[in-house]
């Protein structure tokens, strides 16, 4: 047979004006698709392009919560260095971001995206020509049809970036017929369903609370609810202020499981009707796509539900796959460690043009190629704003550090410092000396990134804030 | 060579809406007959069109094409919010259905509509578990059907509570 490179060679089409589209799955664990080992059937048409994509198996998220996930892959930078002091994303004034760096060459830019925490108020699409929100926390629903409209209407001879995002696996999980009730136990009447026809997000550490309200009350301005460091201590407040909250059986979990994953296949059949959209127009013979999620989504592991501030495979393991144009060399799967602030780099890469200095990508450019590709040693995900855990995975294990909130400047100190094994690092799966030298890596990591600018954290909307509320943002960043 | 390369690049087939969907149908065939009939359609549906409306062309199946106008009609955050609507009933999956016999698992959100009722209203009139449970007989839109779903209708009404909309 051939060798990997030479395929894509052979198989590239002709193509005199690049264009990349970039798909975010919100909230989308990895492995409920088949492409990454899900037996399911949840994702017939991830599946299918996994067969025309380059699949990375193992690539993390650098963070947990939407606006800083998406922040770090605009960027190519840490969520550390992007804290606004609030909730919204601050870049800096050296920070470039893709759609500026590509607007300098030319580039037309665009993204269509579903409110929320990529609200235009949280200031992640800095550069973008185009920034739309088509209604908070919508779905690619909502977000294909325009995008695709701006397609038919501006992409022209000039290149384009094109961003579409849809929030199809978030919470509350429930999607239209036929998704919400495809994948749940018909014999199943609990406290499961209460908690998917109400609000998913009252389950904290296992417990559905009669109120969201009770655990906003609770939240201390330090400790988010979602935060893993948190959960023990409200709970037991909640308990104290006589509302601890109705526990959740392993068939209730189920349940709420089960409705997920009717959202995850509900995500599927969107990306599958947007791909249709994007075939009909010729993109996907002449256009890199790359579909990835922005983080995963917890749901009971170690009693931990939804995301934004843990660092676990659930949270911080995403999708991402690769698509050259016209299916190039796809199939190949690359078992490498990678993060997704190695997107920008790789576009960068496609478009020809010099990736800024200070960025921490690399490109994946090797792995799409076919070429050797040995990833990275380990990967990092900081828990979001509100979350006190930053995370170092490799291959084989995870240290994690939970010492103060994660953006706050003493923590490279303290995690130098803090005794280990002890109170504030959790290991898994590694040996003390490779936990030792993981650790030291990671206070260099935490040193070598460039301080926030720590802008005044803007205020947000009452509609946006009410939006993230009802979705069990609060506490910490939240607040005016 | 040339041979070796046309075959390393051939699409599996164009990206297409029916593709797209095509997977969410072949899940809904459930007894895998190669249609999707109305029991196997309530049996998931839920603050969703009735069957007899997604039919759209009442042929008792739904195709490709009406899965695609259902997918396409709802708006997943105008779902969201009504999700929460009172008296709304998640679909009992599990009933075994007799393939063109209609919707029997629409008895049955019936029943379960009638005891949500007298958990409240312990006097409400409304038809009896009997006449409910015949209608899985006949298909939902028998005639004997439709009155059953009347009569709890207007119980519901009755006792100024709000009976789902989707279900009338």
């Amino acid at each position: 047979m051939f060798p990997a490179s030479l395929l894509v060679a052979a198989c590239a089409p002709d193509i005199a004006t690049p264009a990349v589209v970039l798909v975010s799955l919100d909230t989308l664990r990895a492995d409920r698709l088949g492409a990454y080992g899900n037996p399911d059937g949840l994702t017939p048409n991830l599946d299918r392009l996994a067969g025309e994509a380059v699949v990375f198996e193992r690539a993390y998220a650098q963070a947990t919560d939407t606006a800083r996930s998406h922040g770090s892959l605009l960027s190519s930078r840490y969520p550390s260095e992007l804290h606004s002091g609030g909730r919204a994303i601050a870049y800096g004034d050296g920070m470039p971001t893709l759609a500026e760096v590509l607007g300098t060459y030319g580039w037309q830019t665009a993204a269509y995206v579903s409110g929320g925490d990529l609200a235009p108020e949280l200031g992640v699409g800095r550069g973008f020509g185009t920034w739309t929100s088509v209604g908070d926390f919508a779905s690619l629903w909502h977000s294909g049809p325009p995008a695709l409209a701006w397609i038919d209407a501006h992409a022209g001879d000039a290149p384009w970036l094109l961003l579409v995002h849809g929030y199809d696996a978030h919470t509350p999980y429930l999607r239209p017929t036929p998704y919400g009730y495809a994948r749940t136990d018909p014999a199943y009447a609990g406290l499961g369903h209460e908690a998917v026809l109400t609000s998913t997000e009252r389950i904290v550490d296992g417990r559905l609370h009669a109120d969201q309200r009770v655990l906003e009350d609770l939240a201390a301005s330090e400790a988010h609810p979602r935060s893993p460091s948190a959960r023990a201590r409200l709970v037991a407040e909640a308990e104290a202020h006589g509302a601890p909250g109705r526990p959740l059986t392993a068939e209730d979990e189920a349940h709420v499981r089960a409705v997920y994953d009717g959202a995850a296949a509900y995500a599927d059949t969107q990306l599958g009707l947007l791909l249709a959209g994007l075939q009909e127009r010729g993109v996907l013979d002449r256009a890199w796509l790359v579909v990835f999620s922005d983080h995963g989504e917890a749901l009971g592991e170690g009693g931990h539900w939804n995301h934004c501030c843990g660092v676990s495979d659930a949270e911080a393991h995403v999708v991402l796959m690769v698509r050259a144009p016209g299916g190039a060399g796809g199939g190949r799967r690359v078992p490498a460690l990678v993060e997704l602030v190695d997107v920008m780099p790789t576009v960068l890469e496609w478009a020809g043009v010099p990736a800024p200095t200070g960025i921490h990508g690399r490109s994946l450019g090797p792995a799409l190629r076919g070429e050797p590709f040995p990833g990275r040693d380990e990967v990092y995900t900081q828990g979001g704003v509100g979350g006190r855990q930053t995370g170092a995975r490799t291959a084989t294990g995870r240290l994690v550090w939970e010492g103060l909130p994660v953006f706050a400047p003493l923590n490279t100190a303290l995690a130098a410092t803090a005794p280990l094994p002890g109170p504030d690092f959790t290991v898994e799966g590694l040996a003390d000396a490779d936990a030792e030298a993981l650790r030291r890596r990671m206070v260099r990591w935490m040193a070598a990134l460039t301080p926030s600018v720590g802008a005044a954290a803007r205020p947000l909307p009452d509609k946006l804030r009410a939006a993230l509320r009802e979705r069990g943002y609060f506490g910490e960043g939240l607040e005016p | 060579m040339t041979l070796l390369l046309l075959l390393a690049c051939a699409p599996e087939g164009p990206w297409t809406r029916d593709a797209a969907l095509g997977p969410t149908l072949a899940r809904l065939d459930r007894d895998r007959d190669g249609r999707v009939v109305a029991a196997e359609y309530d049996a998931v549906a839920f603050h969703a069109p009735p069957f007899a409306q997604a039919d759209a062309d009442h042929d008792g199946a739904l195709s490709l094409a009406e899965l695609d106008h259902l997918v396409a009609s709802q708006d997943p955050l105008v779902f969201e919010a009504g999700r929460r609507e009172p008296g709304l009933v998640a679909p009992v999956q599990g009933t075994p259905f007799a393939v063109g016999k209609g919707s029997q698992p629409a008895g049955l959100v019936w029943l379960l509509l009638r005891e949500d009722l007298l958990a409240q209203v312990p006097d409400a009139e409304v038809p009896t578990v009997e006449q409910i449970e015949a209608t899985g007989q006949v298909g939902p839109d028998a005639p004997e059907s439709r009155a059953v779903r009347d009569a709890l209708a207007a119980a519901y009404d009755r006792a100024g509570k709000p009976f789902p909309a989707v279900l009338r």
